[in-house]
């Protein structure tokens, strides 16, 4: 997923690579409070180490291709998420000079992607889940479904990135990476899964406990719950911005029906939302500019139809975390049986 | 053993290694810079080709540093072939998405961007040891515990490819059936010892610092 330059636009690159600066500057700030710098030694060790790990490659399943750990969940797992990020950034520039791999421009583009979502947002989906569910089969659990959860995520973000310069239509990047990395997103959680419950069983010292002042109790539902609000913030804000200018959206619409059964449902409402004639415009393959327009001003917009669904998306997800969480908290919890 | 990485040049003794790292550095980032913010054009005196006329500027620029610097052309020449399908794969998507009149253009700015930038990085890193590049980083205002980590990663992850291919040589030795499944697990089970060693070393190292005196600042010999 390591983005090569030219492929993102200026301000894409300016703007992710302002975020990461700042991700940087934080991560800098919030270790220094906590270890006064002396952590240096065994964040650089371990990124070396992480990088090690990253090369180890395994075959995914239906494909002819192999892919390799990201690393973001199992770095947070260990470092923690200030940790995770300046882990993930070297991990990143070392490729980027070192190994060609990602250019130099799209630094910032590339550690946003991996680096904060899969450290930072790896690990705010990680440690509430593992701390509700509890025990070293929660770790290994909030483990899984984190490192699961952030492949579709980051792909995601990718396909934003990508859109957002108007050279690639969303929904068609979108699509293709978001399925492609649903698939990745097994092996890496199968992967994280597998070292972390070996971690665990060896060394559960080496799993990163967040240093709490005793008045701090966690509150977890209030933690699952801002992690909701993020992810539903980014889906709404960022969703439209990327589908307003593709030309692919629509062509989604049409394969899941939904558009034609509004139509027939509601004819007078938007008498311009014909899709029949787009079909002949992306044909002629001139739409660079005159596709910018939104399709319908009704309330069943491209960009509304996107929110929806990225919602939804978004909504499922969170039920199913807490369910399966829910079903491995059950077991555990079961009472040191005195009576027998 | 020996590891294969893009700054194999980096300690020879030419006109161009011998410029404060902090210099090249800045220049290089300029030309980056330059490189990515420059849009998609065509040459003013022949409008059918499709490259904007401030990268030409920079790749003439390029070629004067390699032919100046003493760095192999037949070392450049193989790296940017081998970079090449990389970026192809990448701007070959957007005729094929785009229709071609729309998105060749756009075709030839990717694959010129992703391949100028990609020399500007091989010059600099191999007309300057990896260390000296991020001391002048730091010098630049990078924060400390960025370059002493980086410092660190760079230091360590020969050890680590070395310990993880003799982990890996041990489990081939010892494997006679391959499978999925098998090789999977056997991923996570390179992985896992992998980090918990990387782990422990990092440990003994911390501890080996501190013994020596370590306060949380690194010192180099900074020449």
């Amino acid at each position: 997923m390591h983005i090569a330059d030219g492929i993102l636009s200026p301000t894409t690159q300016i703007v992710t690579g302002l975020i990461s600066v700042a991700a940087i500057g934080l991560s800098v700030v919030k270790l220094r409070a906590s270890l006064e710098e002396k952590l240096a030694p065994m964040i650089g060790v371990m990124a070396a180490g992480i990088f090690a790990g990253q090369m180890v490659n395994f075959w995914l399943p239906p494909l002819p291709a192999s892919g390799h750990l990201m690393g973001g969940v199992l770095a947070a797992v260990v470092l923690g998420p200030w940790g995770a990020i300046l882990a993930l950034a070297n991990v990143l520039l070392v490729q980027c000079f070192l190994y060609a791999d990602g250019g130099p421009a799209s630094l910032g583009a590339n550690l946003f992607n991996m680096g904060i979502i899969g450290g930072a947002l790896g690990y705010a989906i990680y440690d509430p889940l593992r701390r509700w569910i509890g025990g070293a089969k929660g770790t290994v659990f909030a483990a899984v479904f984190a490192s699961w959860a952030i492949l579709p995520i980051s792909a995601l973000a990718f396909s934003v990135e990508l859109a957002v310069g108007g050279a690639y239509p969303f929904s068609t990047v979108a699509t293709s990476m978001l399925f492609y990395h649903v698939l990745i997103g097994i092996g890496e959680a199968l992967i994280t899964g597998l070292v972390v419950s070996w971690i665990v069983a060896v060394r559960p010292d080496l799993i990163y406990q967040p240093l709490r002042q005793p008045g701090q109790v966690a509150r977890v539902s209030q933690a699952m719950l801002g992690g909701l609000a993020v992810a539903a913030s980014v889906v709404l804000f960022l969703a439209p911005l990327a589908s307003g200018e593709s030309d692919g959206l629509e062509r989604v619409g049409e394969e899941l029906g939904f558009v034609e059964h509004a139509t027939a449902g509601a004819p007078a409402p938007f008498p311009d939302y014909e899709l029949t004639k787009r079909e002949g415009e992306t044909v002629a393959g001139a739409d660079v500019a005159g596709e910018g327009q939104p399709m319908a001003s009704g309330w069943l917009s491209a960009a509304n139809v996107t929110r929806g669904l990225g919602l939804l998306g978004t909504a499922v997800t969170f039920v199913l975390g807490i369910v399966l969480a829910q079903s491995v908290r059950g077991a555990p919890r079961a009472r040191p049986a005195h009576a027998a | 053993m020996r590891h294969e990485y893009l700054d194999r040049y980096s300690r020879l003794d030419g006109p161009l290694h011998r410029v404060s790292a902090t210099l090249k550095l800045l220049v290089g980032l300029v030309l980056i810079l330059t490189i990515s913010l420059t849009p998609a054009g065509f040459l003013p005196v022949a409008r059918e080709v499709p490259i904007s006329l401030v990268h030409v500027g920079v790749a003439v620029v390029l070629v004067a540093a390699i032919a100046f610097s003493g760095i192999p052309w037949s070392y450049v020449l193989l790296r940017l072939t081998a970079m090449t399908p990389l970026v192809l794969f990448m701007a070959l998507t957007v005729p094929i998405s785009r229709g071609f009149e729309a998105g060749w253009h756009l075709m030839a700015a990717i694959l010129a961007k992703g391949l100028l930038s990609f020399t500007v990085v091989l010059i600099l890193v191999n007309t300057t040891p990896f260390d000296r590049l991020l001391s002048a980083a730091g010098r630049l205002g990078v924060p400390q515990i960025l370059v002493a980590t980086a410092s660190f990663m760079y230091r360590y992850q020969f050890v680590f490819l070395d310990e993880l291919s003799r982990m890996r040589r041990a489990r081939q030795a010892r494997t006679f059936r391959e499978s999925w499944l098998g090789d999977t697990l056997g991923a996570a089970r390179l992985i896992g010892p992998l980090l918990v060693r990387a782990f422990e070393r990092a440990e003994r190292v911390h501890h080996a610092m501190l013994a020596r005196g370590f306060e949380g600042r690194v010192r180099t010999l900074d020449y």
